[in-house]
């Protein structure tokens, strides 16, 4: 997989790290056993402190999501989307709604806001 | 991991004359760490970096790299350390892969095939003339030759000074590439803050010589707050303010440690390293330890 | 180490190689020159003074050359053995790789300076011969009765026996000295044609004719009635005319020189000299001393060497960044 560092969203580069990785999962493009890139080829594709990259590695661990197996490498232990077969479905929908939105010109800044309130409000029916 | 730091400078100092180029300064970079020293252009960041290498006598003080005490006429603490020196200074007669022949002969420890490997990797051609080489090439082959004795401690002045965006990023990624593979403690100076941002552990802030903080860059974050309010006189208990910028209407604190509750007239926000680091460019005050630099080295 | 003098050494070795190549075709010429009739009876045209290109000017020529050498090569390879890495701050390369200053230095002193030693060397085996050859025989001209032409004589000794390479390696120790404390190549490299040549003028002057016994002989040297052949006087090196007591009976007081003037200004200067016991004669250092002198001459300037060599290190050691 690839890793992109965004330098200006103020998100510290392990957690990009750690956020991009559960988003691989979640799309699929990593599976559990699959293997993670190591932090040499991390640090090759973005050039950020390796230190960083253990760490971001070490969170993953804790998460319970990988796992590391000593002279091997660090491996995906289980996936993480609940209904894996209905993704593709919903991505669809998402991208359509996306089309619609930007149709009715709706900038970066206000779909990002309707995203976050509709996230917000759907927690509230959880809770 | 060991208990002894990869440099440690106790007091060091050196003069030139009546001018001191670096005064009684005090630090410690842990093993297995990214260290960056940030400092304007005549701060006397070389001059540290120069006294680490051996290439000039302390006035004052004392630095030792791995235990082992730093003096330019013994040859103990360079076989543990890499020198990159802000000149990169290479012969320009001699081919690449001649001037890395004569890293072979200089050093006790030294990986023919992993340097030649590396620049291999990078397109640097072996036979050319070092003289006739880009600026990029011939940095990463300066940088190669530091590497190929396999140190412990890599001690690099102003590295990506002047490269293109390229050769930067070239010579970053090798650094780091040799860190991830050996666990190398890295000292690199800059006085470009946005370049050691996501490389570093941890920032020493130098400026006119002194030192003025260090720390991990997480907890300078997390330790500083920029305080906007109201104009004025503006007496804080109990908080230590680094710097005042007074607008018209306004002004702007940098403050470290917990701000005082001021109420609603005033704004509490996370400042950016860049701000921290211009604060305390502008201070006049000496150095303050935020808290011991981390040493975040490998996993076991 | 040895590429970075590659270019320098290659013109070395052309420009002395071209040098020994003319000398060889010089003495051969001038060998041939002399046994042809011409050059056998004195009044006839010999080739070997004809003209501006006359063998004989082209062997005062070399000789001129020749005497150059030592110098040249400490300029070129002394200055900036220390200066030029100074310089371009290559130093700071070289000093924070694994070995110390000092091992650093006396190896590349010692590469580069035997080097140019072992290439002197074998160009001195050709200028003895040539001497023999070519610049000898043409001091003997009937045309020239001036004395000299044996390898003893101020012009022949430096570029012979051992001298030519104890002066090469004076000359390469100086210009490496010069060139460390000065820091600058092109400073370091006047300052060592300035001291060498002061040097070379000392050691001819007050140095080498004390290095060895020197001889007497009564009697004014043109005439042809004394007691030494004018030919041991010739084929030696005449050092001048002086006075001292005659043997057996010299007094204490003032020196012989002193008395001698004295008596020169007076109406019966000879009668003065038998006087105070004085004779006046040729003083001079006589052929066979030729190798005493060289030895001697070259371990003093082998012994200067490792005293200069002692400052570069001690300047190299002291550099500060």
């Amino acid at each position: 997989m690839q890793f992109r560092l965004d330098r200006k969203s103020g998100v510290p580069a392990y957690r990009q790290v750690v956020d991009q990785v559960r988003r691989a999962v979640r799309l699929g493009i990593l599976r559990p056993g699959d293997q993670l890139p190591t932090v040499r080829d991390v640090v090759k594709q973005i050039a950020i402190n390796p230190n960083t990259v253990h760490r971001a590695y070490r969170d993953l661990e804790a998460q319970g999501l990988t796992e590391g197996r000593p002279g091997s490498g660090t491996f995906i232990r289980r996936s993480l989307s609940k209904v894996p077969e209905e993704q593709p479905r919903l991505q669809r929908q998402l991208e359509r709604w996306m089309r619609t939105a930007r149709a009715a010109g709706l900038g970066e800044e206000a779909i990002a806001a309707l995203v976050a309130e509709a996230t917000e409000s759907s927690k509230k029916e959880e809770a | 991991m060991t208990n002894v730091a990869a440099l440690e400078a106790v007091g060091l100092g050196r003069r030139y004359g009546t001018k001191w180029g670096l005064r009684d300064c005090s630090l410690t970079v842990p093993e297995g760490s990214i260290t960056g020293l940030v400092g304007p252009n005549g701060a006397g960041k070389s001059t540290l970096l120069r006294l680490a290498a051996g290439l000039s006598r302390p006035t004052t003080g004392a630095v030792s790299i791995f235990g082992e005490r730093v003096e330019p006429n013994s040859t103990r603490h360079l076989r543990r350390m890499g020198y990159f020196d802000q000149l990169r200074p290479l012969y320009p007669g001699l081919r690449v892969d001649e001037t890395l022949r004569l890293g072979h002969k200089l050093n006790q420890r030294w990986d023919d095939d992993g340097a030649l490997a590396l620049l291999n990797d990078l397109d640097v051609p072996l036979a050319q003339r070092v003289g006739r080489l880009s600026l990029g090439q011939q940095a990463l082959v300066a940088l190669s030759l530091c590497i190929g004795k396999r140190p412990d401690l890599l001690l690099l002045d102003e590295p990506v000074a002047n490269l293109d965006p390229l050769a930067r990023r070239q010579l970053l990624e090798t650094l780091l590439g040799t860190v991830a593979e050996r666990g190398t403690t890295v000292f690199l100076s800059s006085h470009i803050i946005s370049e050691l941002e996501p490389v570093c552990d941890n920032l020493i802030i130098l400026s006119s010589s002194t030192v003025r903080i260090t720390g991990s860059i997480e907890g300078l974050l997390a330790d500083h707050r920029v305080l906007v309010g109201p104009r004025g006189d503006v007496r804080l208990s109990g908080a230590d303010v680094i710097s005042v910028r007074d607008a018209e209407r306004q002004s702007t604190l940098l403050v470290r440690g917990r701000p005082p509750d001021l109420g609603r007239a005033w704004q509490v926000l996370q400042p950016d390293l860049d701000e921290i680091v211009l604060a305390y460019l502008s201070d006049r005050t000496r150095g303050r330890m935020v808290e011991p630099l981390s040493s975040q080295g490998r996993p076991s | 180490m040895w590429r970075r003098y590659r270019v320098l050494m290659a013109l070395t070795v052309v420009g002395l190689g071209g040098l020994g190549i003319w000398m060889l075709l010089l003495g051969r010429a001038t060998d041939s020159a002399e046994a042809s009739f011409a050059c056998r009876h004195p009044f006839l045209d010999c080739q070997v003074y004809r003209g501006a290109l006359s063998l004989s000017n082209q062997a005062d020529v070399i000789n001129f050359l020749l005497l150059f050498v030592p110098c040249l090569l400490g300029m070129v390879f002394g200055a900036p053995l220390v200066a030029g890495e100074l310089e371009h701050s290559t130093n700071r390369l070289a000093w924070t790789q694994g070995i110390s200053r000092t091992r650093w230095l006396i190896v590349k002193w010692c590469v580069v300076g035997l080097t140019l030693v072992s290439v002197v060397a074998l160009l001195t085996l050709i200028t003895q011969w040539w001497i023999g050859h070519a610049a000898e025989r043409v001091n003997f001209s009937p045309i020239e009765q001036g004395l000299g032409g044996t390898p003893i004589h101020p012009v022949f000794f430096p570029i012979t026996g051992l001298a030519f390479s104890a002066y090469t390696l004076f000359a390469f120790a100086l210009g490496t000295a010069l060139g460390a404390v000065i820091r600058k190549t092109s400073w370091a490299i006047v300052s060592t044609v300035v001291v060498y040549t002061a040097i070379s003028v000392v050691a001819v002057l007050f140095v080498r004719p004390s290095l060895a016994p020197q001889l007497f002989a009564t009697g004014d040297p043109s005439s042809s009635a004394q007691a030494t052949p004018l030919d041991e006087i010739r084929g030696g090196w005449y050092l001048g005319f002086g006075y001292r007591y005659a043997p057996g009976t010299h007094e204490t007081g003032p020196s012989a020189d002193v008395v001698g003037q004295q008596c020169a200004v007076q109406n019966n200067f000879e009668m003065c000299l038998s006087d105070h016991h004085l004779q006046l004669g040729s003083i001079y250092q006589v052929q066979n001393h030729y190798w005493e002198l060289q030895w001697r001459e070259s371990a003093l300037l082998l012994l200067t060497s490792g005293a200069l060599l002692g400052v570069t290190v001690w300047s190299v050691r002291r550099w500060r960044a």
